[in-house]
C-alpha cells in the first residue's frame, strides 16, 4: 500500500479536514473565546444593541483617556440634542485591533458619523503584533495578513534590538524579508489553527456554565468590591490616584516632571531623525491607518485622528503630522492642561481628571464638525 | 517554530506528505528533508543557518582528512582543528559574557579600575547550538577512534546535523546511529509511524497539561517569592521543579522521537523514568541519557573513568560534572549545579553499595523506596541552583538560590503570603502516579486502544485533542530546554 493511504496518513487528512470543519463552525461563534477581560469587553461592545453617533478606537490610552458618558453629555449641552457616543478601545489594541474592531462593530450597526482613532507617539512606535490579534481575527483577516507581511518583529525586545544595532549582516535584506514573512504566517497560521480551540472551549463553557456566561474559565476580578462601589456611585469605574494602584503607577509621572519642566515640555518639538518619513517602517501602523481611511471613506464616515499624549513626552513627528492629515483629520489635545501631573495616572495613560478634560475637549471638538 | 504551535503542525504534516510522496528517490527525499530542516531552523532565526553550516562543514572536512590520514600526528591535528572551530563557535555564543564578566570582576577587585566598566555584548544565543555541536563533535571523534566511516555524502552528513527533530533540544544523535539508516530505502512501516503519532500526542499533553500546569501553579509562584511560601513550600517547589523539567524535556524528546519515527528514523531514547533510580549513578543513566552517554564517552572515559584510586576517581568525575552544568548553562548556578551533583554521584559510587543493577542482588522493597525517595529527594535540592539559573520566571540568581537555601535550613515557617495554587499540585501528582506506575499500564493500554482506532476517529481525536491543548495552554509556553 502506498504510504500515503496508510492508516495514519489518512489520520492526518481527517484531521486537517476536522480542523477545517472546527474552524466554519467557530465561525458562527462570535468572539467565542473571550480568554481574558479585553476580549469579553470587545465581545460586549460590539454585541452592543444601542447605536452610536461617535465610535472611539484605540489602546489602553483611550480606554483610560476617553469617558463616552461626558463625551455624551457635553456635546448635548454643546449641540442641544442627544449624542451617543462608544469607546471601543481595551488594554493593549495596536491599529490592527483598531481596524478588525471597527469592522466588527460596523457589521452590526448602522455607521456613525464620526470615528476617533487613536494614533500618537506610543501608539505608533511598536511594529510588532498584539496577543489579542490572533483571538480577534477571522480567517480572511489572516489571510491578509501573511499577503501583506504587516508585522516586522516578534515582541519588543526583538524591536529594541533592530533599533539598537540595525538588521547586520542581511544579505541585500534576504533575511530580514524572511524573517517577516515567517512571522506573518506563523501569526496567520495562529489564527487559522484556532477552529478546534473554539469549538472545545465553547462546549465547555456550555457544559460547566450550561451557557449562562460567554467567558472561558473566568477568573476573579481584582478590586471587585472597589470596582462596584465605583460603577454604583458614577457608573464608571477608574483606578483614582490616591489608590495604592495609583499612586504606584504616578511614580513614573513623578519621575518625569523631575526631569522634564512644564515649560520645556510645552515647547518641544520633534528632534532626531524623523524615522516615520521612512516609507519601510511603521508598516503596520501606516497599513491599517490606511485601510481605516478607506473604510471610512466607503461608508461615509468623518475620520478623525486622536493624538493621545504621553507624559511631557515626545510630540509627533513631522512625517506623522503630515502623515494622519493626508488621511483625515488630526485632534491634538490640548497639552498646556495636560501636562500637570495630576492629568496622568502615569506617564502613558490619563487619570480621572486628565480623562474628564480630554473627553470635554473632545466633545467641544465634535461639536464644531459639520 | 516550536513543537506546540499551530505552524508546526502544518509544516510537519507537509513534510511527512512530501516526504513519503519522494520515498522511492532516496535522494530526493534526503533533499527533501534538508530543505525541511533549513526551513525549521530559520523559524528561530534564519541567520544562525549558516552558523550550523560552518559547523557542519568544519567536521565534514575535519572526519574526511581524519579517515584518509594514517598519520597519528596529522589525525591529531584534523582533531584539534575541529575542536577549536566547535568549541570556539561555542564559547563564542554562549560563554564569551560569562568568562569576560567575571575576569573583569576579577581584574577589578585587584585594582584594574578599568576592567569595571566592562559592558556585555550584544551576543544572541542560537538555538540548539549545544546541541549540534555536541553531535558534530561525536562525528569527528568517532573517525578518529576508527569506529566510523565518514559519511557518503555531505548532503547525508548535514542531514545528520540539522534533522529537524531533534536539531534544537537533542537526543543527542550518534552519528553511528543515524547514518547508517540514510544507506536503507526508506520504507513505511505503519506501525512505526503509528507508534510515532502516538508519542508525539503524549509528549505534547505531557508538556502542556502537566509541566505548564506545574510550573505556572507550583514552581513559579514558590521561586518568585520563596520567604512568603517558606521551607515547607521551597521543599515542594524544588520537587515541583524537578519534575517540571522532567515532564518538560522528556516531552521534547517524545515529540523528537515520534516525528522522526513518522519520517522511518529511529532517534536514541533520552530519558528512562529517571525517579526510579536508586543512585545518583543510576540517575544520570536515566536523565538526558544522550547527553551523560556522550560526556561518559567522549569526557569521563578519556579522562581516565575511574581509574585506578578513588582520588582519580574524583577528579575525573568533578571534571567531567563540572563540564556538563556549564553544558547547561554560563553560570555560577550550574557551575553549582554540576559539582553537587559529582559530589553526589562520588560519594554514592565511591562508598555505597555497586551501583550497577546487575552487579547487586535486589535489594527488599523499604530499601529501594528509601534509596528512591533519597535520590530524589537530593536531585530536586539541586533545582534551587538549576531552576535559578534559567530564564524561567522568577529566577533570581546565585543570590536567589542562597537565600532559597537560608530558608530551607532554617525551616523558615513562611509568611503567611503564599500564592500556590492547587491546580499545580493535582498536576504533581497525576505525574508522580504516571512516573511510577508500572509501564504496562496506562502508556501500553492507552496505546493499543489508540492504535485499534480507525484513521476518521484517529483524525477526529486529534482535532479535539488539539482544541483541547490550545484552550489549556499557556501562551504557548516555549520548551525549557531551547534555551541550553
Amino acid at each position: 500500500m502506498s504510504p500515503l493511504r496508510s492508516k495514519s496518513s489518512l489520520a492526518g487528512l481527517w484531521f486537517l479536514a476536522f480542523c477545517a470543519l472546527a474552524l466554519a463552525v467557530s465561525q458562527h461563534f462570535e468572539l467565542a473565546l473571550c480568554a481574558d477581560a479585553r476580549h469579553a469587553t470587545l465581545r460586549e461592545l460590539v454585541r452592543a444593541e444601542r447605536d452610536a453617533e461617535v465610535v472611539f478606537v484605540g489602546s489602553s490610552q483611550t480606554a483610560r483617556g476617553v469617558m463616552p458618558a461626558l463625551f455624551d453629555q457635553r456635546a448635548k449641552e454643546l449641540l442641544g440634542r442627544d449624542v451617543r457616543s462608544v469607546n471601543l478601545s481595551t488594554f493593549g489594541n495596536a491599529r490592527h485591533i483598531s481596524y478588525l474592531t471597527l469592522e466588527r462593530w460596523l457589521e452590526r450597526h448602522p455607521s456613525p458619523s464620526v470615528v476617533y482613532v487613536e494614533c500618537g507617539v506610543l501608539s505608533d512606535v511598536p511594529e510588532y503584533p498584539h496577543k489579542t490579534l490572533t483571538r480577534f481575527g477571522k480567517p480572511l483577516d489572516a489571510l491578509a495578513m501573511a499577503w501583506e507581511r504587516p508585522y516586522e518583529f516578534i515582541d519588543g525586545r526583538e524591536f529594541v534590538r533592530f533599533e539598537k544595532s540595525g538588521a547586520g549582516f542581511d544579505m541585500g535584506g534576504i533575511f530580514h524579508a524572511w524573517s517577516v514573512a515567517q512571522l506573518n504566517v506563523d501569526l496567520a497560521l495562529d489564527v487559522l489553527g484556532r477552529g478546534p480551540e473554539d469549538c472545545v472551549r465553547t462546549l465547555a463553557n456550555f457544559a460547566l456554565e450550561r451557557g449562562a456566561s460567554p467567558y472561558w474559565m473566568p477568573g476573579e476580578p481584582k478590586m471587585r468590591a472597589e470596582i462596584a462601589r465605583q460603577v454604583e456611585e458614577r457608573g464608571y469605574f477608574r483606578i483614582e490616584l490616591d489608590s495604592a494602584e495609583g499612586s504606584e503607577a504616578h511614580r513614573s509621572v513623578e519621575k518625569q516632571a523631575a526631569a522634564v519642566s512644564y515649560e520645556r515640555a510645552l515647547a518641544a518639538e520633534w528632534k532626531g531623525s524623523d524615522d516615520f518619513a521612512d516609507p519601510a517602517r511603521f508598516r503596520v501602523t501606516r497599513l491599517y491607518a490606511e485601510k481605516l481611511a478607506r473604510l471610512c471613506r466607503e461608508r461615509g464616515i468623518r475620520l478623525v485622528f486622536l493624538d493621545q499624549p504621553n507624559f511631557r513626552g515626545r510630540p509627533l513627528r513631522p512625517a506623522q503630522i503630515a502623515f494622519y492629515r493626508s488621511l483625515g483629520e488630526l485632534f491634538l489635545q490640548d497639552k498646556s492642561v495636560l501636562y500637570r501631573e495630576e492629568s496622568f495616572l502615569d506617564s502613558g495613560h490619563l487619570s480621572v481628571a486628565g480623562a474628564e478634560f480630554a473627553s470635554r475637549a473632545l466633545a467641544e471638538h465634535f461639536a464644531t464638525l459639520k | 517554530m516550536a513543537f506546540n504551535s499551530t505552524e508546526f503542525v502544518c509544516f510537519f504534516l507537509l513534510v511527512y506528505f512530501g516526504y513519503w510522496a519522494l520515498a522511492r528517490q532516496r535522494r530526493a527525499s534526503i533533499v527533501w528533508l534538508v530543505l525541511a530542516s533549513c526551513v525549521f531552523y530559520a523559524g528561530w532565526n534564519v541567520k544562525f543557518l549558516g552558523l550550523i553550516l560552518v559547523s557542519a562543514s568544519l567536521d565534514w572536512i575535519c572526519g574526511g582528512a581524519i579517515h584518509r590520514s594514517d598519520s597519528p600526528r596529522v589525525r591529531r591535528a584534523w582533531l584539534a582543528t575541529s575542536l577549536i572551530g566547535n568549541l570556539g563557535l561555542l564559547g563564542y555564543f554562549k560563554y564569551f559574557n560569562f568568562f569576560a564578566e567575571n575576569i573583569a570582576r576579577g581584574l577589578a577587585a585587584a585594582g584594574f579600575e578599568r576592567a569595571s566598566t566592562f559592558v556585555p555584548w550584544d551576543i544572541v544565543l542560537p538555538a540548539g547550538i549545544s546541541f549540534y555541536t555536541f553531535q558534530t563533535l561525536s562525528y569527528t571523534f568517532d573517525i578518529y577512534r576508527r569506529q566510523l566511516a565518514p559519511a557518503r555524502t555531505p548532503l547525508d552528513f548535514f542531514l545528520f546535523v540539522s534533522f529537524f527533530p531533534q536539531l534544537v533540544a537533542g537526543p543527542i544523535v550518534r552519528a553511528t546511529d543515524f547514518l547508517p539508516q540514510l544507506d536503507t530505502p526508506a520504507r513505511h512501516d505503519e506501525g512505526r509511524v503509528a507508534r510515532g503519532l502516538y508519542r508525539i500526542v503524549t509528549g505534547l499533553a505531557k508538556k502542556v497539561l502537566l509541566a505548564d500546569v506545574i510550573g505556572k501553579h507550583l514552581v513559579d509562584p514558590v521561586f518568585a517569592d520563596p520567604a512568603a511560601h517558606g521551607a515547607q513550600g521551597i521543599a515542594l517547589g524544588c520537587s515541583g521543579a524537578l519534575f517540571q523539567f522532567y515532564l518538560d524535556f522528556s516531552a521534547y524528546s517524545d515529540v523528537a522521537i515520534g516525528a522522526a519515527a513518522c519520517l522511518g528514523f529511529e532517534l536514541c531514547e533520552n530519558f528512562e523514568r529517571p525517579f526510579l533510580a536508586q543512585s545518583i549513578s543510576d540517575f544520570w543513566r536515566r536523565w538526558h541519557m544522550s547527553l551523560s552517554n556522550w560526556f561518559r564517552d567522549y569526557v569521563f572515559l578519556p579522562l581516565g573513568g575511574r581509574g585506578a584510586h578513588r582520588l582519580e576517581f574524583l577528579r575525573n568525575l568533578m571534571g567531567t560534572m563540572l563540564l556538563t552544568g556549564l553544558w547547561h548553562g554560563a553560570g555560577w548556578n550550574y557551575v553549582i549545579w554540576g559539582l553537587m551533583h559529582g559530589v553526589f554521584t562520588f560519594v554514592g559510587a565511591a562508598f555505597g553499595t555497586p551501583a550497577r543493577r546487575e552487579e547487586r542482588a535486589a535489594p527488599p522493597l523499604w530499601e529501594r523506596v528509601a534509596r528512591r525517595a533519597g535520590v530524589f529527594g537530593v536531585v530536586a535540592f539541586s533545582m534551587l541552583f538549576f531552576r535559578n539559573g534559567t530564564l524561567a520566571e522568577g529566577n533570581r540568581g546565585l543570590a536567589g538560590s542562597l537565600e532559597m537555601l537560608r530558608l530551607l535550613c532554617t525551616l523558615s515557617p513562611g509568611t503567611g503570603a503564599a500564592v500556590m495554587s492547587s491546580a499545580g499540585l493535582v498536576a504533581l501528582c497525576v505525574a508522580a502516579l504516571i512516573h511510577f506506575t508500572p509501564r504496562a499500564w496506562p502508556h501500553e493500554v492507552l496505546r493499543a486502544r489508540w492504535l485499534a482506532l480507525p484513521a476518521v476517529a484517529q483524525g477526529l481525536c486529534l482535532c479535539l485533542f488539539a482544541g483541547t491543548l490550545g484552550a489549556l495552554s499557556y501562551a504557548k509556553a516555549p520548551f525549557i530546554y531551547f534555551q541550553f
